[in-house]
């Protein structure tokens, strides 16, 4: 795809006129797919063999600052980390869902926030979203998750007049965890 | 090493915000979400040239937490994922912040130590 086929798609306008392009240079990126989850893997189970924290009491921990843990300087006593956290700090699995993600201007393409809802099915998506300002919302990456390790998952906050509540997954690696199905242009940007 | 009102702040997100920063907490403020936002100084500075601020950098900004199901106010995980807020008034006067109060400008994350911050772990 050129720079002109790309340009096309926005004169012709509209979900219906966006034109796939960009998929090999991308795809490109998740060419070493298994490097970093197996790094990590080794690095993980190095911190649990030198006696790192049981799964148990991070969990106390978590528990322990929900119910109300030292607020004095904005930061509770023993914050989990969730690098350290295993399980209890995200999800595992092989994935296979679908995940979209808005970006341009100053966001990056792969960067670590995707959503599971379609943009084109949310009626405001930049509100739904909370996108900030610096994100042009230009662009939306398709992709399919291959590695589920370590991602978080959520719903965008509510902030002010902003109602917030699209699902919001965090994904540590992308470049290694998604495989790019497609990457759009957005005329009229969200 | 940090203290209690000392973190780093960088992005994933964001090309801006690449860069980790220091930020100390100045205080904790009312509005936006139930539980509050943190009003913190930022080291180094954000250009303000961007924002149309001349010479004039940005070096405090609102912190807002970016998913429900966690909190900055405390901040009990690390990383925690927050909203990064320019300030559009001075706020040592205020108790109660509105969104007419600021621009919602990247997406970040806040880190423990600096070393966290640059490799964005």
């Amino acid at each position: 795809m050129t720079g002109a086929g790309a340009g096309l798609s926005y004169a012709q306008g509209g979900w219906k006129g966006l034109v796939t392009f960009g998929i090999g240079l991308l795809g490109a990126m998740s060419s070493s797919k298994l490097a970093g989850p197996i790094r990590r893997g080794l690095a993980k189970m190095r911190e649990g063999l030198s006696g790192g924290s049981s799964h148990e009491t991070l969990l106390d921990s978590v528990a322990s600052n929900q119910m109300g843990g030292d607020v004095s300087g904005g930061i509770a006593n023993d914050p989990v980390d969730r690098m350290d956290a295993g399980p209890a700090g995200g999800s595992r699995g092989g994935g296979g869902e679908t995940v979209y993600r808005a970006y341009g201007d100053k966001a990056k393409p792969l960067g670590n926030y995707w959503t599971t809802t379609d943009p084109s099915t949310v009626t405001n998506f930049r509100s739904a979203a909370g996108l900030p300002d610096g994100n042009a919302g230009r662009f939306i990456i398709e992709g399919k998750i291959t590695n589920a390790t370590g991602i978080i998952r959520g719903t965008a906050t509510a902030i002010g007049t902003n109602p917030g509540g699209l699902p919001q997954i965090i994904i540590p690696n992308p470049s290694t965890q998604i495989e790019i199905i497609s990457v759009k242009g957005v005329n009229p940007e969200f | 090493m940090y203290t209690l009102q000392q973190f780093f702040l960088s992005s994933t997100d964001s090309y801006e915000f690449e860069v980790p920063r220091e930020c100390h907490l100045i205080k904790k403020m009312s509005g936006l979400t139930p539980e509050g936002c943190l009003y913190v100084e930022i080291d180094p500075p954000i250009i303000g040239q961007n924002y149309g601020l001349g010479d004039k950098d940005i070096d405090k900004v609102i912190l807002v937490k970016r998913l429900e199901n966690i909190s900055i106010n405390p901040i009990n995980e690390w990383p925690a994922y927050v909203h990064i807020a320019r300030p559009l008034q001075n706020f040592n006067e205020h108790k109660v912040i509105t969104s007419d109060d600021i621009q919602m400008i990247a997406w970040g994350e806040l880190y423990p130590t600096y070393d966290r911050a640059l490799a964005k772990k």
